[in-house]
């Protein structure tokens, strides 16, 4: 269940990027910031930060791939911020699951901080939140915002780490509704999406490109036999996954129909009447 | 990813119980992109995706990488290069 009133009487939160949010996914971070600022949300980036390591090491006998999260965490802290945001569905698990790691697990938080000697001591005292958390609190202020209704059917794409494990899961991990609500919020309408959690074979992109086609083609299959004119996601590997590979998928499946992907915060954007 | 894969978690975790070492050759662990799916639906609460980690780095810390860098398509965005490089190579 997700705490109430996630950010307390704060309106600025610290924010860490990661590497694709200043690249692939730049319209991902500029849509946010701006949304966020409308509803009077400062999304302030950390001064200094580092790329988190992507995909959580789940090998419990070497720390070493934990450290980056660890570090930016410290950063975080550092500049006086007791929660810290991010946008990326993969960089918000990683240091969510080694957050948590710091909270539960004092051998291995005695090892990194000796480790790491010129740091101070980390000890989980962060809270790592994903923006969606952030909006499910704020309905209301979303709807009050809206100049342009949607008024279009989307589908909302959660895909794996934004639910998975489910101690980080930000909604009900297995039927999760916080897009659909903010798609309605915004005067669309959320179409039934099966597929909402499957995988979308994520890195699997760099050397099975096959195994993404496939899942790209279920997928979007999925939403548009559902009746979706348009997919809504929150991570950048899902976003290039589902968008960028289309031209490809309708080679290998001729009768595939693509279609078009958004951030949620691109949605946000285009109803709050945000130039990009 | 299931379909993808020539082992299903199951049969890999039945593998795994026998002793089998044949299954650090299966398709599968190299398939399974961590979605954490079977792990989270599985009704005993084996731990599966943790597994297949274990199985990846089996080869991995013996020095066998599952992909050559120089192959990877660079106009991929970092998140994904970064994601491949730490789970396919040691």
């Amino acid at each position: 269940m997700q705490p109430v009133n996630i950010l307390g009487d704060k309106m600025e939160i610290a924010y860490y990027p990661g590497c694709t949010l200043k690249t692939n996914a730049k319209e991902f971070e500029e849509t946010a910031i701006k949304v966020f600022e409308k509803l009077g949300i400062k999304l302030k980036e950390i001064n200094k930060w580092y790329c988190c390591g992507t995909v959580y090491s789940l090998a419990t006998d070497n720390l070493m791939y934990r450290l980056a999260a660890i570090r930016n965490l410290i950063r975080a802290k550092e500049e006086g911020y007791d929660k810290l945001v991010t946008l990326c569905s993969i960089c918000y698990n990683t240091l969510k699951q080694t957050n948590l790691m710091a909270r539960e697990d004092e051998d291995a938080m005695y090892k990194i901080n000796s480790f790491m000697d010129e740091e101070p001591d980390y000890d989980g005292s962060v809270e790592v939140i994903h923006p969606l958390q952030i909006l499910n609190e704020m309905m209301d202020e979303v709807k009050a915002k809206v100049k342009k209704p949607l008024n279009k059917k989307y589908a909302a794409y959660y895909g794996c780490l934004l639910l998975r494990p489910k101690e980080v899961a930000i909604d009900e991990y297995e039927n999760p509704s916080v897009m659909e609500r903010l798609i309605e919020a915004l005067g669309g309408s959320a179409v039934n999406f099966p597929l909402k959690n499957e995988c979308c074979g994520s890195y699997n992109v760099a050397c099975n490109k096959e195994a993404v086609i496939d899942a790209n083609y279920r997928i979007i299959t999925n939403a548009r036999k559902n009746g979706a004119e348009a997919i809504v996601t929150s991570c950048p590997l899902c976003h290039f996954n589902l968008k960028e590979i289309q031209k490809e998928v309708k080679k290998a499946y001729p009768d595939f129909v693509g279609l078009p992907v958004y951030y949620f915060t691109e949605i946000m954007a285009m109803a709050f009447g945000v130039k990009k | 990813m299931a379909n993808e894969m020539d082992l299903l978690p199951n049969q890999v975790i039945l593998l795994v119980i026998r002793g089998d070492e044949s299954v650090v050759d299966a398709k599968t662990p190299w398939v399974c992109a961590q979605c954490y799916q079977c792990g989270v639906r599985c009704p005993k609460n084996v731990d599966i995706t943790k597994i297949m980690e274990a199985l990846r780095l089996i080869k991995l810390r013996k020095n066998i990488d599952h992909i050559k860098l120089e192959k990877v398509k660079k106009n991929l965005p970092q998140i994904a290069l970064v994601s491949a490089t730490r789970k396919y190579t040691g």
